[in-house]
């Protein structure tokens, strides 16, 4: 009698079947997981640290010396592909042409999200697997980061075109943590997005750079703080950036102190904390040894942590930042450099962009912003262990030389665009700026002490599983697997 | 009037019995039998003869005035030389007739050197039996395997079966290298008093009616039960053990908490610092007291050695046996209290064991147990790397700072009221107070298990006998975490699990036993009948993540409350049938065949048949063999068992988390597999017993083979592909060998024996084929190592990162001093399991004394230790001293010269050493080691002086265990305690506690 095996062997705490209900559930899943799932080993340990928004206190990591550490980037990349992915692929198998629940709308804004969530990963490593993500193995092909960034280009205008016929509606409703559904902001989104891709290209490929931002321009980009893209959090899907900063791993960095001090920035109290029972704010170098960083002046307890809307007691409530406005204004700032047709000059964009920013912490006083887009102190070298100089010798107040004003443009995204550290990284390599520190110290051979690392190399897992794909992505590549190698679009 | 009384006394097999004591009841007149067996007895009048002999129950015969002559036959003693086996199913058979290998375990000692887990005690015991034992103190559980690792991924634990009904031995958390807490195991839930024998079946071809559960050998344990007796019978066994722990690590006394060879640093994990002379220092830690405080920075010897606290186990059993010919009953009680090393890790257990047996008619009788196991296990420890792992910050003590300064370990800050966390680096990722961590970090589990069985025979015919039974298991394991709120970086605001598993197992055997004699010479024994199998499992657990208020246990406190239910159903369908066609009984056909269904394997793979064959041929009763042999068979056999899979692999699954508004759905990252198919073994032994010299020397010899093929493991998939892995059925695995038992009387007199018991065996495994997609497949993956299965080797192979060597092998050292080393974790550094395993017992008595000794070695393999790469890094152990002022590490640079560039130890064991990415090849070692297993010392009041007294029975024994190493190639810890009881974690050494070393005292009186 083995006719309720069928029945035993059913799993009765699981789901069997994504239903359309289901369907829904999973690009939620999609869109908190593509951030929470490796933020520590993604960003906080890499991205967070090269960009120098902080400096790491914890004595045995070593990711701050430029140490490409295995294990870290292992998780990193299973957290996305192995939980983000997943979710995200049944959506679209479901909603797109052909699917169980075939819905343009929703096909459309999970398009959007998918762009956003590979972008972060390309920049990391290059080429990654992305057109034949969800194949089944046990092979998968990577795409050269060319093919991949000029899909995503595709994939935003395509959708942010097919969501026009659902202008004014709202598509998955609350499920969306992001734009709680709102069609029309999805569509900002989509050319924001398209116009920080396209200037990403810049060097590589001028023309088409050109072409698509002007083209994602015309089409509407962010212009107000209202266009602010956020991920809600809860008690059950929690910030985590929030979460990680329980655990006292990373302090500010040099760079910003030198920065914030040095243009009395009033973002600092918003950014960061005093020192503990004082109202100073201190930074740290990035890339001191496990010795220097026991020195009490570099404790975790001696440094500037995060801003308390940052730490765990708020976790559930402070809303995980994916893309400003601001962001918006310093592109169209450096298009307008560049001579593309942005719809205004540069140094409006950049005072733009600056007030922007300013009015998102709160600070929307009009004297304190135009004093602050007047200012001509700069950066202040650092009383610090290693008598840190000044990051630079800018002040806010846009220079007439042109050799200076991108060097502005991009301090001031840098600082605007803070915590989202993978951003503010792809574009150090982009442009050099900011003008960060020397890291103090690097154990890594290929990327030393004054080099910027390029790129993350491919993790052990997939030299593990997919080893003749890794082979081929070297290839695609363009140069040996290190964090040495230049990207497709990181051009000297 | 005396007269001459003749007599002979026969063996079991009615060959006379040489050497058998004679002996006058009531007077001390006696002799000893001649090589035929033969004596001559001067008596008076009736009287009563207590005959004895080594091996054999002792006798007593009732000799009239008027006899003169009188013949005895003994009976074996079945614990001592196994002639009567039980088998599979719970069948007795003639030991004479078996195809296969078993081993009898004398379980004499197990109730006086006493362990916590039955499984320790049969360390070094048995042929072919591997035993390792996790790092969790008092009340952890063992890792038991026969004939070596069949299964690359999954279980390969021996089955456990008590009384003829398996008993359920999953490990539901086996902890890995990188941390966790073990938990109980079915060997742990059995009583030592109540054991009657144990029986090792070995292969396959012993268990091979058990099916799909039998690939990897069998542990029976019969229990005991009531006898006929006059009156009721009382024993009382008590024994009290006292251990401590044996320091291997050699710390350094020299250099104190800092950094550089010069710096102090009062926030240093590290002992890098400057000489420790005495010189006042700041005191350490947030708490405000001790602000501005100094100490003398001066060296603390003992500190390790002196956390730990003398453990203790007492022991008090009572067992009442009464019978009468229709009705028996045996009724045991044990109370054990034990403290581990740790002394707030403490085990509390009370068995209780009732077993009645009734001859209902002539044709019915009746058979039935239930025993019920309570336990309390508090503070189990944290293995490997967790950060809640207590051995982890102990051994991490910097040699500045004292115990006694350690103890003040948590503090109430004067601002916020709240509980802190008084340690030397504040919020430390790493890092903890060693006190803390005992006392803030708590976990308490119960288990209550209640296991038995019913069982009717009704003899049918004088050959046919119907036997039904039911036998059931269930147990509900409790847990309760407490993790105090600033517990740096894993519970920063406290947390609270509670953890709430259900398990139970029914097996209902429907079976007909055949016993047939066909003339004089020809008798068939054989078994038909069906097996059904009910599984069900429970799981409940919630976690609060983070507390609302500080350290208030209780589930409503959750900030981020995650709870979860897993619920799992397993049903298995099997029919046998078996028979044994004797001739003689000297010459044995065995065959038997199962067919099992199993409902975690999909429709058309659902029923799977398992055939055996075997043969055994008597020499010594079909030949005429030279007089000193007494005892000669051969045996062969072959047989086909399985494993069928874990429920739910069929289909797509996919769970729904709290999360967002609504709500999340993802995808279960493994891939169905519908194709399932269930995992195969062959196996083939061939045996050769013998004794000679009236049994005063026997062997026992089997090579055995065994290829497991179709297994079912778990491949890693780019999770890229969209699953994260799969499951395949591919793979090869053999597994082949030699076992060897001897047995040796050198010595047996009226007064004194000696007996020397010796077993060996090796296990040659390997992979022979993967799959034709990968030929490598990573198992475990640590901080430091891989463990990689891999065509062609042995399974367990562990990788870490290595040193760069030229071409001649020498050290590559780069510009800084430094060693150059791999980038990869791709450096072999041996197999983790032994090439051999031995043990040598001796047992010497002398009138009522007795003395024995276990000597036991497990030779070959390596151990990795992940706790020398962090220590040394610290600078806490002898072995940093050298090349603190400056060293030049021995190799060549790139351009081939000698490396003349100077470093520091501190820079060297930091680069070599630490958490991250430690050079596993520097801190590999044999695990190659013999050890003191067990002693004890006995002495049995003799029945001259207490005869008039009630009792039958006083003995009083000292038993030391584990005490001391003959010989330990790891440096600094002990090889076979592991990071938990996982495939995987042999040969991983992480965090473990010492081992310890324990002595006891036991009394046992019986009246």
């Amino acid at each position: 009698c083995t006719g309720d095996f069928e029945e035993i062997n059913t799993n009765k705490t699981k789901l069997t079947e994504l239903d359309e209900l289901g369907t829904e559930n999973a690009f939620a899943a999609a869109q908190y997981r593509s951030i929470q799932a490796s933020w520590q080993t993604f960003q906080s340990l890499f991205a967070d640290l090269q960009s120098q928004y902080f400096a790491n206190v914890a004595q045995n990591f070593s990711s701050d010396r430029n140490v490409m550490v295995g294990n870290w980037l292992n998780g990193a990349w299973s957290g996305f592909y192995g939980t983000a992915v997943p979710a995200l692929i049944g959506v679209l198998e479901n909603t797109g042409p052909g699917g169980k629940y075939a819905n343009p709308g929703k096909f459309a804004i999970a398009n959007i999200w998918k762009v956003y969530m590979y972008l972060p990963r390309t920049d990391y490593w290059g080429p990654i697997p992305y057109s034949q993500v969800g194949n089944g193995g046990p092979e998968v092909p990577y795409d050269s980061q060319e093919a991949i960034y000029k899909d995503f280009l595709t994939t935003l205008k395509t959708s942010a075109d097919a969501l026009q016929a659902f202008k004014g509606t709202k598509i998955f409703g609350t499920v969306d943590q992001i734009y709680a559904g709102d069609v029309d902001k999805w569509i900002l989104f989509a050319n924001t997005l398209r116009l920080r891709i396209a200037m990403r290209m810049s060097k590589v490929e001028p023309a088409l750079a050109k072409t698509e931002a002007e083209s994602a321009v015309a089409a509407g980009v962010f212009t107000t703080n209202a266009h602010d893209a956020f991920l809600a959090v809860n008690a059950n899907s929690f910030n985590p950036m929030n979460q990680a900063t329980a655990w006292n791993e990373f302090r500010m960095s040099a760079a910003m102190e030198s920065v914030l001090k040095g243009y009395s920035d009033p973002r600092m109290s918003r950014y960061f904390a005093p020192v503990p029972g004082t109202s100073n704010f201190k930074g740290l170098r990035n890339g001191y040894t496990q010795g220097e960083l026991g020195a009490p002046e570099n404790n975790a307890s001696a440094t500037s942590n995060v801003a308390d809307r940052f730490l765990p007691a708020v976790q559930n409530a402070t809303p995980f930042a994916i893309m400003y406005a601001s962001e918006a204004y310093f592109l169209r700032a450096e298009g307008a450099l560049k001579g593309w047709a942005m719809g205004g000059t540069a140094k409006d964009f950049y005072e733009k962009g600056i007030e922007t920013a300013f009015k998102q912490w709160g600070i929307a006083d009009a004297a304190a912003i135009s004093g602050y887009t007047n200012g001509t102190t700069t950066p202040i070298a650092l009383n610090d262990m290693a008598k840190t100089p000044a990051l630079s010798d800018i002040p806010v107040k846009f220079s007439a030389d042109p050799a200076k004003q991108l060097e502005q443009i991009i301090t001031q995204k840098w600082l605007a665009n803070y915590p989202n550290g993978h951003e503010a990284w792809a574009e150090y390599r982009r442009t050099g700026y900011p003008k960060l520190y020397a890291r103090i110290n690097s154990d890594n051979p290929d990327s030393p002490k004054d080099a910027v690392v390029r790129r993350t190399p491919f993790v052990l897992g997939e030299q593990q599983t997919n080893a003749k794909a890794v082979t081929d992505a070297i290839v695609k590549l363009g140069g040996p697997d290190k964090s040495s190698t230049r990207l497709w679009w990181d051009k000297p | 009037q005396d007269r001459q009384v003749t007599g002979k006394v026969n063996d079991e097999n009615g060959a006379g019995l040489p050497g058998a004591n004679v002996l006058i009841k009531g007077t001390t007149r006696g002799t000893n039998t001649d090589a035929e067996g033969n004596f001559t007895l001067n008596m008076n009048g009736a009287a009563t003869l207590i005959i004895s002999s080594v091996g054999y129950t002792s006798k007593e015969v009732e000799v009239s005035a008027n006899m003169t002559n009188v013949t005895v036959g003994m009976d074996a003693d079945v614990r001592n030389l196994g002639e009567v086996v039980v088998t599979a199913l719970g069948i007795t058979k003639d030991q004479k007739t078996l195809s296969y290998a078993t081993q009898m375990i004398n379980t004499d000692n197990f109730a006086k050197a006493r362990e916590l887990n039955v499984a320790n005690s049969l360390s070094g015991r048995v042929a072919g039996l591997d035993i390792v034992r996790s790092s969790s103190g008092v009340g952890g559980s063992s890792r038991v395997v026969l004939r070596g690792d069949r299964s690359i991924t999954t279980n390969n634990q021996a089955l456990i079966v008590v009384d003829g009904v398996p008993i359920d031995n999953t490990n539901f958390t086996p902890a890995n290298a990188n941390g966790g807490r073990e938990g109980s195991d079915a060997l742990s839930s059995i009583n030592p008093d109540d054991i009657e024998s144990i029986n090792v079946l070995r292969g396959a071809s012993a268990t091979a009616l058990y099916g799909s559960r039998a690939a990897n050998g069998a542990l029976l344990i019969t229990t005991k039960k009531g006898a006929v007796r006059k009156g009721i019978g009382v024993s009382i066994n008590s024994t009290f053990q006292a251990e401590r722990a044996m320091v291997l690590q050699n710390f350094q006394n020299v250099y104190g908490q800092g950094v550089d060879g010069d710096k102090i640093q009062p926030n240093s994990e590290f002992s890098w610092g400057p000489k420790m002379e005495g010189q006042q220092v700041t005191a350490w830690g947030p708490d405000p007291a001790n602000k501005g405080k100094t100490y003398a920075y001066s060296p603390n010897p003992d500190s390790y050695k002196d956390f730990y606290s003398t453990g203790t186990s007492i022991a008090n059993s009572a067992s009442l046996t009464a019978g009468n010919e229709k009705v028996q009953t045996y009724f045991s009680y044990t109370n054990t209290a034990a403290k581990g090393i740790v002394s707030n890790n403490k085990l509390g257990r009370h068995n209780f064991n009732l077993r009645l047996t009734s001859q209902i008619t002539s044709k019915l009788s009746f058979d039935g147990k239930v025993t019920y196991l309570n336990e309390k296990v508090d503070n189990r420890q944290q293995t490997g790397e967790a950060f809640a792992n207590l051995q982890r910050h102990i051994l991490r003590l910097p040699r500045s700072i004292s115990l006694e300064q350690a103890k003040d370990f948590e503090y109430i800050d004067p601002a916020t009221g709240k509980l802190l966390q008084n340690y030397w680096n504040p919020g430390s990722n790493g890092g903890q107070n060693p006190y803390w961590i005992k006392n803030r970090v708590i976990a308490l589990n119960t288990r209550d298990r209640i296991y038995g069985f019913t069982q009717l025979n009704y003899k049918l015919t004088n050959w046919f006998t119907l036997m039904g039974r039911a036998g059931y298991d269930k147990y509900i394991d409790k847990f309760e975490g407490k993790w105090y709120t600033n517990t740096y970086t894993i519970a920063d605001f406290g947390d609270y699990q509670t953890q709430w598993r259900d398990n139970s197992e029914l097996n209902l055997d429907l079976f007909g036993l055949i016993s047939k004699q066909f003339g004089g010479d020809f008798r068939v024994e054989g078994t038909i009948g069906g097996n059904i199998l009910k599984r069900d499992f429970i799981n409940h657990e919630t976690l609060n993540n983070q507390l609302n208020r500080d350290n208030l246990f209780v589930t409503t406190n959750a900030r981020n409350s995650v709870t979860n239910r897993t619920v799992t159903q397993t049903r298995k369908q099997g029919i046998f049938a078996s028979a044994d066609f004797i001739w003689r009984d000297a010459l044995t056909i065995s065959a038997s065949a199962r067919n099992d269904w199993s409902s975690t394997l999909p429709k058309e793979n659902q029923s799977y048949f398992f055939p055996s064959v075997g043969a055994a041929a008597v020499l010594t009763s079909l030949f005429n063999l030279p007089q000193g042999i007494s005892f000669a068979k051969i045996r062969g056999s072959y047989a086909l068992t399985g494993n069928d899979a874990e429920p739910y692999l069929l289909a797509q699954t996919y769970s729904y988390i709290a999360g967002g508004n609504t709500g999340y759905i993802v995808r279960d990252a493994t891939k169905p597999f519908p194709g399932l198919k269930p995992e195969l073994t062959t196996a083939q032994e061939v045996g050769l017993e013998a004794k000679f010299l009236n049994n005063r020397i026997g062997f026992d010899l089997t090579l055995y083979n065994s290829n497991s093929k179709n297994q079912l493991f778990r491949v890693n998939l780019s999770p890229a592909s969209g699953w994260s892995n799969e499951y395949i059925n591919a793979g090869n695995v053999r597994n082949r060998g030699i076992e060897l038992t001897l047995n040796l009387v050198p010595v047996r007199t009226e007064n004194f024996s000696w007996n020397f018991d010796l077993n060996y065996s090796r296990n040659e495994n390997e992979v022979l084929k993967l799959s034709d997609r990968l030929a490598t497949l990573t198992i475990a993956s640590d901080f430091m190592n891989f463990v990689r299965a891999e065509e062609g080797k042995p399974l367990g192979q562990i990788y870490s990162r290595g040193f760069q060597r030229d071409a001649q092998g020498r050290v590559l050292v780069g510009t800084n001093g430094l060693p150059l080393v791999t980038s990869g974790t791709d450096v072999p550094l041996g197999t983790s399991r032994p090439t051999w395993t031995g043990g040598i017992t001796n047992r010497l008595s002398y009138k009522g004394v007795n003395f024995s000794f276990l000597v036991s070695g497990r030779i070959g393999g390596v151990v990795t230790s992940f706790t020398n790469a962090v220590i040394y890094a610290d600078g806490v152990t002898e072995e940093t001293l050298e090349g603190r002022a400056g060293m030049v590490v021995p190799g060549v640079q790139a351009d081939g010269s000698v490396n003349t560039v100077q470093t520091t130890a501190e820079k060297y064991w930091k680069f070599v050493g630490g958490r991250n990415t430690p050079i596993g090849e520097a801190f590999t070692y044999s695990a190659s080691n013999i050890r003191m297993r067990e002693m004890t010392l006995g002495y049995t009041i003799p029945q001259s002086v207490i005869g008039k007294s009630p009792f039958q029975n006083i003995s009083l024994s000292l038993v030391g265990r584990n005490l001391f190493f003959i010989m330990n190639k790891a440096k600094g810890f002990d090889p076979e305690l592991v990071a938990g009881s996982a495939n995987t974690t042999v040969g991983l050494e992480s965090f473990s506690l010492p081992p310890t070393r324990s002595i006891g005292v036991n009394l046992n009186l019986s009246f």
